[in-house]
């Protein structure tokens, strides 16, 4: 097909077609992958996965974003759950490295770090910050 | 905040609000700018970008992605415009794709270019197909 990278891509080769519904589905959004989509996903994320409610999320100029709310903690059977203020900070270079940390109730909780295989795989960023929110480790 | 990260977080700040209707609108999808949201939007920009209808759009293993339809050609006033075959090819490694594209027996070109991060690739499809809109091959 084309010189260079023809014998790469047929050692690859394997199918995965699109429907007209998904084709049209993305015919609408002007940009996939933008910071704001990842901004509105991983809010949504948070508050599926991760018991918070975020009543604050913000871009931060081209390096990282903000998230603030609140997080369901279970105190034990005793004290029951109860809501405290959350923070989330995350970072990247400007490539595929991510930084994150987040705070309950003021203190920091937990960090964490990684750099990603592909620039396909950004959404693996909101699920390893939520783990430890949806497993109650922090 | 977090004490690694806060200075530098705070000399960055800025608002950028959200609002409910986008949140809910991602809260609807699994995954968040996986291979297949960036093949549809490539497929959409090439068909919109060009005179290009894409029949055939393929994830190719971990890291590429092959296009295959037919794409129209202006020949000029006298001859009119002509359809072609066309298959476009695209693979990268990290915030460096590369890609080529072949017009039938027109012949055809390739590219390379390594983006700024992972938030810029809706920038791809469109320079993939410059080279065609500009007639360069």
């Amino acid at each position: 097909m084309f010189t260079n990278l023809e014998s790469r891509l047929s050692r690859l080769r394997k199918a995965s077609h699109l429907d007209d519904a998904q084709i049209s589905k993305f015919a609408s959004l002007e940009k996939p992958g933008t910071e704001k989509q990842f901004l509105a996903f991983c809010v949504a994320y948070f508050e599926s996965v991760g018991k918070c409610k975020i009543a604050e999320a913000k871009i931060l100029p081209h390096a990282g974003f903000t998230f603030e709310g609140t997080v369901t903690v279970n105190l034990g059977r005793a004290a029951g759950k109860q809501e405290a203020p959350i923070e989330i900070g995350i970072l990247y270079d400007g490539g595929l490295t991510f930084e994150w940390g987040v705070s309950i109730s003021g203190k920091q909780r937990y960090e964490g770090k990684k750099t990603l295989k592909s620039p396909f795989d950004l959404w693996v960023v909101a699920q390893e910050i939520a783990a430890p929110l949806m497993m109650g480790k922090f | 905040m977090f004490n690694h990260l806060e200075s530098r977080l705070n000399r960055l700040r800025r608002t950028s609000h959200l609002d409910d209707a986008q949140i809910s609108k991602f809260s609807s999808m699994q995954q968040f700018g996986t291979q297949k949201e960036f093949l549809a939007f490539c497929v959409h920009k090439f068909e919109s970008l060009t005179d290009t209808k894409i029949i055939d759009a393929k994830i190719v293993g971990d890291f590429a992605f092959t296009f295959k339809g037919t794409t129209e050609v202006n020949h000029g006033r006298a001859l009119g415009k002509k359809e072609y075959p066309i298959e476009i090819g695209l693979k990268y490694k990290g915030l460096t794709f590369e890609w080529g594209v072949k017009v039938g027996d027109k012949g055809g070109y390739e590219g390379k270019e390594t983006y700024n991060g992972p938030f810029s690739l809706s920038q791809v499809p469109t320079d993939v197909v410059t080279d065609l809109m500009m007639g360069r091959f």
